[in-house]
């Protein structure tokens, strides 16, 4: 059987065997390559395709007034997003995103970055975030492949623009940007919990785990009282449209406490859609503009000089010319006021007759009591963005520095410094620390943020007496704007000119007025400031801010149900206050 | 027709490997597509019933009766291609299918037995030394207008499984070193050619991401790097059967048709695949072997063109599996999925046999 011709074939055959050999041979190496060498890497490649651990977002606290009413919560609002499927055409996925475009409302700025992120093979796209439930649910009813849902929390202002500046926004990622928001934002945030996704290929969930919960944020209650700061931002607003001002900031404080009840600003804007240059209204000035205050730093000057018995309570000053000449400059009252007592220097506010008084108290202790009065330095309020002010060391006074200062000038200060120094009058001379968060509500139980802290600043004796004159500032002084029918009033009115940057000096013009004060007298509830900037027209604190001031301390003494002041009556006034500690 | 002599003669052995490595791709099959709707397992089962059915009528002729009609079968072949091309329906984005009641068959499959058979014919009528002139172009000829034809449906990874029909044909035949310089040009060129003017970008594109599947993980390279991945994380042992992740959640594509061997590979492991594969080489070993087990030189090449043809696919879809070949769409013999591809190797199976059993008939 065997021919050439047969042996040729077997020859032949045997070749090609031999490279089949060689090809089978390959193959099991590429297997070992494969299945032994690399195997560690591809299987962490199959985890990398099929698990995904993803976030559970927690829902943010709530932030309640001190009353329980609900300034800022979230609730679930479904997002939306695009996973790629794979192994579909830009047409395709185009004509999905164009079937939502409609019922989501998606400007053409959304579409172009979605469409961006497409091309460059994104898998995870935001469609839109935060949607309302049935635009989410009809979205669904398209059942459209790689259409995915994700329930995100939405943050929600029910009082809308109340309190704006103070609460402050989130973004949507729930972070805190300003305000209370920002300040807490680790215990509203809560924290994150995980789950396991597992996905098949076409990006179907499998099998759900939920390794971590989330934790959710901490409740926060305020010391603010919602018909306080409605009050005090509704005159404010009032008082802006009559005046024509910039802006203006209303603290309303319990001055035993510090808790603050009112923080207001203007203009302002809506939490719940706020305009896009937010960041011009949404400072919160009551905190963060700092200013020359003028005349209502006479407080801080007659504090110095009873403290320090530089001036006798009876002693008088000439203020006949209404003028005096300090180094390089002259002084001028607002009208010339003839002969006054220490006090009247106070209550008529004559510029002539406080330098003279603090040419008394001198340079040393006049700074030692601006310095106890907590001026140059943060009052601590739990807020973001507080401004210290400027205040500048006694060796870099100049020669007129003792007597800029002891007007109110060659000083910077917010509006809740001034409050603290009112305050500190009211109090008999003990400054509490200001507070607008009164608890963080923790699983375990309640807890007091920031313990209320007490110092003495000036002595009672002095408190008293400052408090006296005050009155008077009110009653028969440049403050009679701010008398409340039945009940004692002390005050400080101040208006300062602005510095102008662009003469370079003090302006005639551009003022800053305000107010500053407490009721009663006798035992006070509150403590409150005015600031108006740049008002047109009438200018002076007593003008503007006083007549604020008066609107808002009445209506909040009667929404307090505060006794009137009677000789009879006052033994059961404490009593019968209704307190704002919350009850 | 038949008689004991012949019965006594058939080789049972290659029966049982043939069906043995059938019975192995039904299981890998069932645990690649058991959650999709369809029961492609049972449907194979249905084929391989059939198949064998036909494999055993067929042994009933002799083969040089079908070599002798071979041309009508091939002229019937091209026609139904070409028919398919003109009136056919797009299925999975090819004309490749003919739609009956409740069966689809792919007449390019088919179509392979037809040119085995005539190549036979034109071969064993030549006897000089080394491949002649005539034999060579006329061949080469036959093959291209199928080539051609089924490249147009298109399937290219079935036309060029013609080649190595025709390749094996030479092989056997005698080539000169002439010859063989002019095969290489004419490949080149054909390539060049093809590549500057009839290729796909999708196609091109599987050549090159050969090289570099990461560079487009979720385009075309998905394929290539899914089963790579899949191979890959088996590792030695496997995950198990009907547990092998990318295939069960469907990462792995064309699981149970030509990417069947990943999921052996995920599922078996390195061992799993060695033991299969040790079926599958003693199943082509004896294919091989049985090349000089015939009475007439039209036996010889039958045989030495279906184990080419078998051969060959097999190494083409291994390679594409394990990332050495580009995706070229070619299932695996006996084990992926597809009825007319079974038909179609039980009946080269059966031409195997016929020959080997009437070895010692004197004509």
């Amino acid at each position: 059987m065997k021919n050439p011709r047969q042996k040729k074939i077997n020859n032949r055959t045997i070749i090609l065997l031999f490279f089949l050999f060689i090809w089978l041979g390959v193959i099991i190496l590429r297997l070992v390559e494969l299945q032994v060498i690399q195997h560690t890497k591809f299987k962490a490649e199959v985890l990398n395709q099929n698990h995904d651990v993803k976030a559970i977002f927690p829902q943010r606290g709530t932030i309640f007034d001190r009353s329980g009413n609900i300034f800022a919560r979230s609730l679930p609002r479904p997002s939306i997003f695009y996973n790629l499927p794979k192994d579909e055409s830009f047409e395709s996925h185009r004509e999905k995103i164009n079937k939502l475009r409609k019922m989501l409302d998606l400007s053409s700025k959304n579409l172009a970055s979605i469409y961006a992120r497409i091309k460059k093979g994104k898998s995870f796209i935001w469609i839109k975030r935060k949607v309302e439930t049935e635009v989410a649910d009809r979205v669904k009813e398209l059942n459209l492949s790689g259409i995915h849902f994700d329930e995100e929390n939405q943050r929600f202002y029910p009082q809308g623009k109340r309190a704006a500046q103070l609460l402050g926004r989130v973004n949507i990622d729930d972070r805190g940007q300003s305000g209370i928001e920002y300040k807490y934002n680790t215990f509203l945030e809560g924290e994150k919990g995980k789950r396991l996704i597992l996905r098949d290929a076409k990006n179907r969930e499998y099998r759900f785990e939920i390794l971590k919960d989330p934790e959710p944020g901490k409740d926060i209650i305020l010391t603010i009282d919602e018909t306080i700061q409605y009050i005090a931002e509704k005159e404010l607003a009032n008082a802006l449209r009559k005046t024509q001002a910039l802006w203006g900031t209303v603290i309303v404080s319990h001055p035993a406490t510090g808790e603050i009840a009112a923080m207001a600003n203007y203009p302002t804007f809506n939490l719940n859609s706020p305009p896009v240059n937010v960041s011009r209204v949404e400072r919160n000035r009551a905190i963060h503009h700092t200013f020359d205050p003028g005349s209502t730093f006479k407080i801080v000057t007659a504090s110095a000089a009873l403290e320090n018995k530089s001036v006798r309570m009876h002693e008088v000053f000439d203020c006949t010319s209404g003028k005096i000449r300090i180094p390089g400059k002259t002084v001028w009252d607002h009208k010339k006021m003839g002969i006054l007592t220490f006090p009247d220097v106070i209550v008529h506010s004559s510029n002539v007759g406080t330098i003279q008084v603090g040419e008394r108290i001198g340079k040393k202790n006049l700074y030692t009591m601006i310095k106890a009065y907590g001026f140059g330095q943060k009052t601590g309020i739990d807020l973001p963005a507080e401004e210290k002010g400027i205040f500048r060391p006694i060796k870099n006074w100049t020669d007129i520095s003792l007597y800029s200062l002891s007007i109110g000038y060659e000083i910077s200060i917010t509006a809740i410094q001034m409050l603290q120094a009112i305050s500190t009058v009211a109090n008999r001379g003990i400054v509490t620390s200001p507070r607008i968060v009164k608890k963080i509500l923790m699983p375990s139980g309640e807890r007091q943020e920031v313990p209320v802290q007490f110092r003495r600043v000036i002595s009672e004796e002095t408190a008293q007496t400052l408090s006296q004159i005050l009155q008077n500032v009110v009653l028969r002084g440049t403050g009679t704007e701010a008398q409340i029918d039945g009940y004692s009033v002390a005050g400080k009115t101040g208006t300062a000119q602005k510095f102008d940057p662009s003469i370079g000096r003090y302006s005639n013009r551009i003022h800053t007025a305000s107010f500053v004060g407490f009721v009663p007298v006798e035992n006070p509830v509150l403590a409150i400031v005015v600031v108006i900037d740049e008002p047109k027209g009438k200018f002076y604190g007593g003008d503007v801010a006083a007549p604020v001031f008066k609107e808002i301390a009445s209506q909040i003494l009667r929404y307090l149900q505060v006794p009137k002041a009677d000789a009879f009556t006052k033994t059961i006034t404490t009593a019968r206050v209704r307190s704002m500690n919350g009850q | 027709m038949i008689n004991q002599t012949q019965i006594k003669d058939i080789d049972w052995i290659l029966i049982a490997l043939l069906v043995v490595n059938t019975l192995i791709g039904i299981a890998v099959i069932y645990s690649s597509s058991h959650y999709l709707p369809g029961n492609y397992y049972l449907r194979q089962v249905f084929w391989t019933l059939l198949s064998l059915a036909v494999l055993l009528v067929l042994l009933t002729v002799d083969y040089n009766i079908f070599v002798t009609y071979s041309l009508y079968l091939y002229i019937a072949c091209i026609f139904i291609l070409g028919g398919i091309l003109i009136f056919g329906k797009l299925i999975a984005g090819t004309k490749s299918w003919i739609k009956l009641e409740f069966i689809q068959i792919q007449p390019s499959e088919i179509t392979k037995i037809a040119i085995i058979l005539l190549l036979a014919r034109i071969f064993s009528e030549f006897k000089r030394k080394y491949l002649s002139n005539e034999a060579g172009i006329s061949s080469s000829a036959f093959v291209l207008l199928a080539v051609v034809l089924v490249a147009l449906q298109p399937d290219l990874g079935t036309a060029l499984s013609y080649i190595p029909i025709l390749l094996g044909a030479f092989i056997l035949a005698g080539l000169t070193r002439k010859t063989l310089v002019i095969l290489l040009i004419f490949t080149l060129v054909i390539g060049i050619v093809s590549w500057g003017f009839f290729l796909k970008d999708y196609q091109k594109d599987r050549i090159t991401t050969l090289l570099t599947p990461e560079k487009d993980p979720l385009g075309t390279g998905y394929h290539i790097l899914q089963s790579k991945i899949a191979i890959g994380s088996g590792g030695l042992f496997g995950k198990g059967y009907v547990r092998g992740t990318q295939s069960q959640l469907q990462f792995l594509p064309a699981r149970h048709t030509d990417f069947i061997f990943a999921v052996i590979g995920e599922e078996l492991g390195f061992v799993g695949v060695v033991v299969i594969g040790l079926f599958y080489f003693l199943f082509l070993a004896r294919l091989f072997w049985s090349v000089p087990q015939s009475r007439d030189r039209t036996g010889v090449y039958i045989i030495f063109m279906v184990a080419m043809m078998i051969t060959s696919q097999f190494f083409i879809n291994v390679f594409m599996t394990i990332g050495l070949f580009p995706i070229a769409g070619i299932p695996l013999p006996l084990l992926s999925y597809g009825g007319s591809s079974l038909l179609t190797n039980y009946i080269a199976v059966s031409l195997v046999l016929n020959i080997k059993m009437r070895r010692f008939v004197n004509i």
